[in-house]
């Protein structure tokens, strides 16, 4: 089934079947599933040896001079140092997720570009960590994806940029992937 | 009179800094919390910011001296200035903004104006003020002495504080490490990571000021991931600490250390080739130890790592919380792609994501809430680790500096910490 939806020049969403809407859903659906579940190592197989990997804040300056302040990024990663994350959670002295904490991602808000490189997707989340007894921490944010089809036509992340919505991050830690 | 929850009269019951034992009431009280704003940072010396970040006439950011916020300008003249962000009329904040560049600063309450300077230029209905007049009285508050030292911008709300350089006193001589390893000295690059941790500000200070031993038991994991897979087990480099007077405090490692957190060749190269040379030329190869990596803390909140440039203040936010912010400093003169690098680098090791930052947040965190219980408040957090042990009588630097792991610094950190806390007035300054 094809379904076109015209939503006016400029808006991005033109053009994409409910099939691929559907492969993409599935596809951040299936990610949060394993992140939730620490299959980490099975989370690094859906990321492209190319990958760059940031997530940021939002300093508050003044809209009219946005560049006031540089990008405050909490991660800034390749492949390399995300698979050196993985490999730390495996070494059982991970101490900001030993014991496990317990996770909940919910991906929302998918909206996909074709582009020459594969696809744009812009989506949001909410990420709540419940951890130990009542330790909590609730993030929310948006990502703004760059997807590639392997050699097998399965679908790769090539880029990743999150942003928190929050200026002062309200968590002990970021010792979680989004 | 009783000091809040503890029961004790005197600061000097809570810590006995020569013998190592602070109670851990000072962690958690929050009567001691209020002296400490008081005692502490309405007086000390305190990180604002660093030149770089305000490079033109009109650029500010916004700091905290304490739990009070504080807008930090430069001047028309070139001069750095600092006042309380607070207006003088009903106290709301007259700068809500990070960082930007202004003609000067209004409150959204009322409308009072102020310039860059913090002086009043315009208050709305200002001629009901004809017999209640608006004089320099009324300025913002200003932050009574504002000092760089070699890039880095310190404040103090204290007129009779001594002077910065002599706050810092034979810190001094180890600061430059950070800051005058290379001739063009140094700039932030990336923004600030800002996050709030459920401590108390102390964990963060004495950590930074002593502690490279956690490394090994907080950290491995770290270590192990970054290493290669058939890497052989690793030999943890020896350190030593410094305890320079003051309440400021290092520690260093004298081996190889920062290659057990990056395989950065790129950044290893420039750290070995370049700046370790050229530091031992400017500095003189005594301190070129430092280098490998070192933590430091110069009283009460401001920290940083040498090796990975990262510096930061643990904001007080309460007896039950911090706020960290921190950013990664470079060499001015470095080529674009290592400042990258080391971008990256502390990004990737000690931002809030870091591999080695974030068990401190969890290791800090419980060791505050366990403070929600009576009984764990009455016990001694045991700052003892080398007592007695002998100091390095062939060191070539100024302080007391004794090898092997030790909390000797830490002693120190206390022991400035009860003086301070100990005397309302400024006769404090007068002790060492």
């Amino acid at each position: 089934m094809t379904t076109e939806i015209d939503l006016g020049a400029g808006v991005g969403h033109r053009g994409v079947s409910a099939d691929l809407q559907h492969e993409v859903e599935q596809f951040f659906y299936h990610e949060a599933e394993l992140l939730d579940d620490g299959r980490f190592r099975e989370w690094l197989d859906l990321v492209a040896e190319e990958i760059e990997y940031t997530v940021g804040t939002k300093p508050t300056v003044d809209p009219f001079s946005p560049d006031a302040v540089p990008p405050s990024l909490a991660f800034e990663d390749n492949k390399e140092s995300l698979t050196w994350r993985v490999k730390r959670s495996e070494t059982g002295m991970a101490w900001a997720e030993e014991p496990p904490s317990r996770t909940r991602y919910l991906i929302t808000n998918v909206r996909i570009t074709p582009d020459a490189a594969g696809l744009f997707v812009r989506s949001n989340f909410m990420f709540y960590r419940n951890r130990l007894e009542t330790t909590a921490h609730f993030l929310v944010g948006s990502r703004e994806d760059n997807l590639q089809r392997g050699p097998d036509g399965r679908l790769l992340i090539a880029r990743r940029a999150v942003t928190l919505d929050q200026n002062v991050i309200l968590s002990n830690n970021l010792s979680m992937f989004f | 009179m009783t000091i809040g929850y503890s029961g004790v009269e005197k600061i000097d019951d809570l810590i006995d800094a020569d013998q190592g034992l602070v109670s851990r009431h000072v962690f958690s009280d929050p009567a001691i919390y209020e002296m400490e704003l008081q005692r502490i940072f309405a007086r000390c010396w305190q990180f604002l910011g660093h030149e770089s970040q305000i490079p033109r006439a009109g650029d500010f950011v916004s700091a905290y001296l304490g739990e009070d916020p504080v807008v930090v300008v430069r001047q028309d003249d070139g001069s750095i200035t600092g006042f309380l962000n607070v207006c003088r009329h009903r106290g709301m904040r007259i700068c809500k903004l990070d960082a930007g560049n202004a003609a000067g600063f209004s409150c959204s309450y009322h409308g009072w104006a102020y310039d860059r300077r913090g002086k009043i230029v315009d208050v709305p209905f200002g001629e009901m003020y004809a017999n209640a007049p608006l004089d320099e009285g009324w300025a913002a508050v200003p932050v009574a002495q504002v000092a760089s030292y070699k890039g880095l911008i310190f404040g103090t709300f204290d007129p009779e504080a001594p002077s910065l350089v002599d706050y810092l006193g034979d810190m001094a001589y180890y600061l430059d490490v950070l800051v005058d390893r290379r001739e063009g000295g140094t700039e932030l690059v990336g923004g600030a990571n800002k996050w709030i941790i459920d401590s108390n500000w102390k964990y963060g200070a004495e950590n930074f000021v002593q502690d490279g031993h956690h490394a090994f038991s907080s950290h491995v994991s770290a270590l192990m991931a970054v290493q290669p897979d058939d890497a052989e087990m690793m030999d943890f480099p020896e350190g030593f600490t410094v305890r320079p007077g003051g309440g400021h405090g290092l520690v260093a490692f004298n081996g190889p250390a920062l290659e057990l957190t990056t395989r950065d060749e790129l950044l290893l190269k420039y750290h070995q080739e370049v700046v370790r040379p050229e530091s031992a030329r400017r500095l003189g190869a005594e301190r070129d130890a430092i280098h490998n990596v070192g933590a430091f803390t110069i009283f009460p909140n401001f920290s940083f790592l040498t090796g990975f440039q990262t510096i930061r203040v643990w904001v007080p936010r309460g007896p039950h919380h911090m706020e960290v912010r921190s950013w990664t400093i470079v060499d001015r003169d470095a080529p674009q792609e290592v400042k990258d690098a080391q971008l990256r680098l502390v990004r990737t090791t000690f931002s809030p994501s870091g591999l080695l930052e974030q068990d401190d947040g969890e290791n800090w965190s419980m060791c505050q809430d366990t403070l929600r219980g009576y009984v764990s408040r009455q016990l001694s957090s045991n700052v003892r680790m080398g007592l007695g042990s002998p100091l390095d009588a062939d060191a070539k630097g100024p302080g007391r500096v004794m090898q092997g792991w030790n909390e000797e610094p830490g002693r120190g950190f206390f022991e400035r910490y009860r003086q301070m806390m100990s005397e309302p007035t400024s006769r404090v300054w007068l002790d060492k």
